[in-house]
């Protein structure tokens, strides 16, 4: 019984996880269809200001988790700016190997800045205990993070007008802007909200992993794992796709080996994609 | 066609300098250029190289190495150089890239000048430049711990082997600890052989391994390992862990508190800075072996110490495979004054019958059969303020010339002439 709690318990965290790392990629892939490969970079942004408020300002580990996505925001924003804005209307493939470029070029000046190995700040809140076994309590954290993002999500596309806007961009951007849609400063907004995100999720998972400069490309790989079997509904399918990936990786982790886990979370996604080509909610009739 | 005919023919053709005539030339300059250094005029420096990951993840580690490679020329030089003449350090970046290990190890062997070199990092990369450079008969000196199983009459492992840190490590786990043993392993050929030797040196101390488990790399979920443990109750966990990812492993432990009822011990915690990276709480009490921890008070540790802060102020703690770096360019210099010349098979017939090389960590004498180092083994404890306290000192831990489930390795003997890798079998 107390075997069954903490995989459960363990389980839920991997999905949660997915969640949080592929959350801003998926935001800014399913309304502006731009592939953001510095996603990783912007996890990293987070995780390290984090640590680094933590541990050069003493600032309280759940306020400097706060103050990560604004961060995370303001270098988004601006790139989206100087870059992303000039030239994704015309070439959209071209913003592949700018956002490209710029994971390169943040992960070096993380480097230059932190070095390669910065301190990292420990698990706060402790351990629980469930019968004959301990697990970090810092996981529900991460539970309930992963909920409020998703919630949150759901409320800023369905209850304001940024949201409808966004929508409207997304699914007919010719008219859209015909119909006196800003397109410009919804695109702008959206790639911001991404990478705030983005920020956010690496933030919260900065106390239970190794912050370094190339922690995002740990992570970014599964995240568009995520993104891509998740299909046109950027935040259901999310959820969908990250209870199928994670679900299954952990769970062959806990029965078998972390090995199978990997193994089972690829399996998982070449079998997704040979039924469902375009991600799990390709056929749903209503994409959010 | 004679000489004068020649000339004449040359002579005319100047007239009309035409595409033949220049590209004769050109080659006529390459191949001189290709010349051994001895033909041309005397060189008045010794080129050597080091491939390091400057950039990318495993820079981690190579920034370091880079780091000791020019403070130990630039020492070298200072003290007058090899034969007389100033050392030159040709620098590579590998970014990281196994192909570009390739790439630069076939540069450094097209290049006549040079004629030792100080790199590599994973195993991976170092069998991806050793046998380019061994053909192109360029010496290699290794720095990293590694596995076994090279068997090269041109390379030179630095580092110490799993026997020399796992033997003491399991010793003083069994005194300490307890005898049920529990092994996290990177799952890779280290990770693989370790657990090899981890198994037959922990049964042969009358030890038992409760669990075995194997991590791929990109894996920095515990949740599913932690809880196998505390199914399996064992006295002493033995990490074999590698890389950024795996550090998680040490944080998401000691957040279950696990930390505080069961002894880790590891021959590889620490090369990555990993007590550095976890926090004072999380890291302390971890046991670790290696030759080489800033922490050794001796005189030779003492000064290259203080060198290396005078040129580096703010390059940080130095693990076990830069200062192996350092040993690695004074063994050749010694063996190079030695054998009077940069002839590799005399360079190596004197690194053989070298003196032990006093280095930081203390003598470092080479095994003529194993081409490793007979060197001090330490065991030290991660401490409540991120840094290492010796607890114990193995006085020259002689490495295996075995290599797991394959046979040995012997270059003074049967593989005297072997430029080859004997791939372990586990």
């Amino acid at each position: 019984m107390d075997a069954f709690v903490v995989i459960a318990v363990s389980v839920v965290t991997a999905i949660a996880t997915l969640i949080l790392i592929s959350a801003g990629l998926a935001v800014i892939f399913g309304l502006m269809r731009v592939v953001n490969m510095a996603h990783g970079e912007f996890l990293m942004v987070g995780a390290l200001t984090t640590t680094s408020l933590v541990l050069k300002l003493h600032v309280p580990w759940w306020l400097a988790m706060m103050a990560a996505p604004f961060v995370g925001g303001a270098i988004g924003g601006l790139m989206e700016i100087l870059l992303i804005s000039r030239i994704y209307q015309r070439h959209l493939v071209d913003t592949l190997l700018i956002t490209f470029g710029i994971s390169l070029i943040m992960f070096q000046l993380a480097v230059d800045i932190f070095g390669t190995t910065p301190p990292g700040i420990e698990t706060p809140l402790g351990a629980l205990t469930v019968g004959s076994y301990a697990f970090p309590a810092y996981t529900l954290v991460l539970l309930v993070s992963a909920v409020v993002m998703l919630l949150g999500l759901y409320l800023l596309f369905t209850r304001t007008k940024y949201g409808l806007l966004a929508r409207a961009t997304a699914q007919n951007p010719a008219m859209a802007l015909a119909l006196g849609v800003p397109a410009k400063r919804i695109n702008f907004i959206t790639f911001t909200l991404g990478c705030a995100l983005a920020s956010f999720g690496g933030a919260v998972l900065a106390p239970m992993i190794s912050v370094s400069p190339s922690l995002g490309q740990a992570f970014v790989g599964q995240a568009f794992m995520t993104v891509v079997i998740a299909g046109p509904a950027f935040i259901t399918g999310t959820l969908l796709s990250a209870i199928l990936l994670g679900g299954v990786s952990n769970g062959l982790s806990q029965g078998l080996t972390t090995l199978w886990g990997l193994t089972g979370l690829f399996a998982m996604a070449i079998i997704i994609l040979r039924f469902r080509p375009l991600g799990v909610s390709s056929s749903w009739k209503r994409g959010l | 066609m004679s000489e004068k005919s020649k000339r004449v023919e040359f002579v005319k053709g100047s007239r009309a300098f035409n595409r033949r005539e220049t590209l004769k030339l050109g080659l006529l300059g390459a191949a001189s250029l290709a010349m051994p250094a001895v033909v041309r005029a005397e060189d008045p420096v010794l080129h050597v190289a080091s491939l390091f990951d400057l950039t990318g993840n495993l820079n981690i580690y190579g920034i370091q190495e880079m780091n000791v490679s020019r403070y130990a020329i630039e020492s070298i030089n200072a003290a007058g150089g090899v034969l007389g003449k100033k050392l030159m350090l040709h620098e590579y970046d590998t970014q990281s890239k196994i192909e570009l290990y390739s790439r630069y190890a076939q540069e450094v062997g097209a290049n006549d000048q040079i004629s030792a070199v100080v790199g590599c990092f994973t195993g991976a990369s170092r069998e991806a430049a050793r046998p380019v450079l061994s053909r192109n008969k360029k010496l290699l000196f290794f720095p990293t711990i590694d596995e076994g199983g090279e068997c090269d009459k041109y390379c030179f492992m630095q580092g110490t082997d799993c026997v020399q840190q796992e033997g003491p490590l399991l010793d003083w786990a069994i005194k300490n600890g307890g005898k049920k043993i529990y092994v996290v392993a990177a799952d890779y050929i280290y990770g693989h052989v370790a657990n090899a030797w981890t198994k037959s040196l922990a049964e042969a101390k009358g030890a038992s391994l409760v669990g075995t488990e194997f991590i791929p790399l990109d894996v920095s979920d515990f949740s599913a390992t932690i809880r196998r443990i505390q199914a399996a109750k064992p006295d002493v966990i033995m990490s074999n862990l590698v890389g950024n990812n795996h550090v998680a492993f040490y944080r998401q432990f000691a957040a279950a508190g696990l930390n505080k009822s069961i002894r880790i011990v590891s021959p590889v915690f620490g090369l990555g800075n990993e007590e550095k990276v976890l926090s004072p709480a999380e890291g302390a009490g971890i046991v670790v072996a290696y030759s080489y921890f800033e922490g050794l008070d001796n005189p030779e540790n003492k000064a290259f110490l203080e060198g290396f802060r005078k040129k580096f102020p703010e390059a940080g703690v130095i693990a076990d495979a830069p200062a192996q770096v350092w040993n690695g360019w004074h063994q050749w210099k010694m063996a190079v004054e030695a054998a009077g010349s940069t002839e590799i098979d005399k360079v190596v017939e004197a690194l053989e019958k070298a003196a032990p090389f006093a280095g930081p960590a203390g003598p470092v004498r080479l095994d003529p059969q194993s081409h490793r180092n007979i060197q001090n083994v330490h065991l030290a404890q991660v401490t409540d303020k991120q840094s290492y306290e010796i607890i114990e000192k193995f006085e020259q831990v002689a490495p295996t010339r075995e290599v797991v489930g394959a046979g040995t390795c012997d270059l003074t003997g049967k593989d005297k002439t072997s430029h080859r890798m004997i791939n372990p079998k586990f």
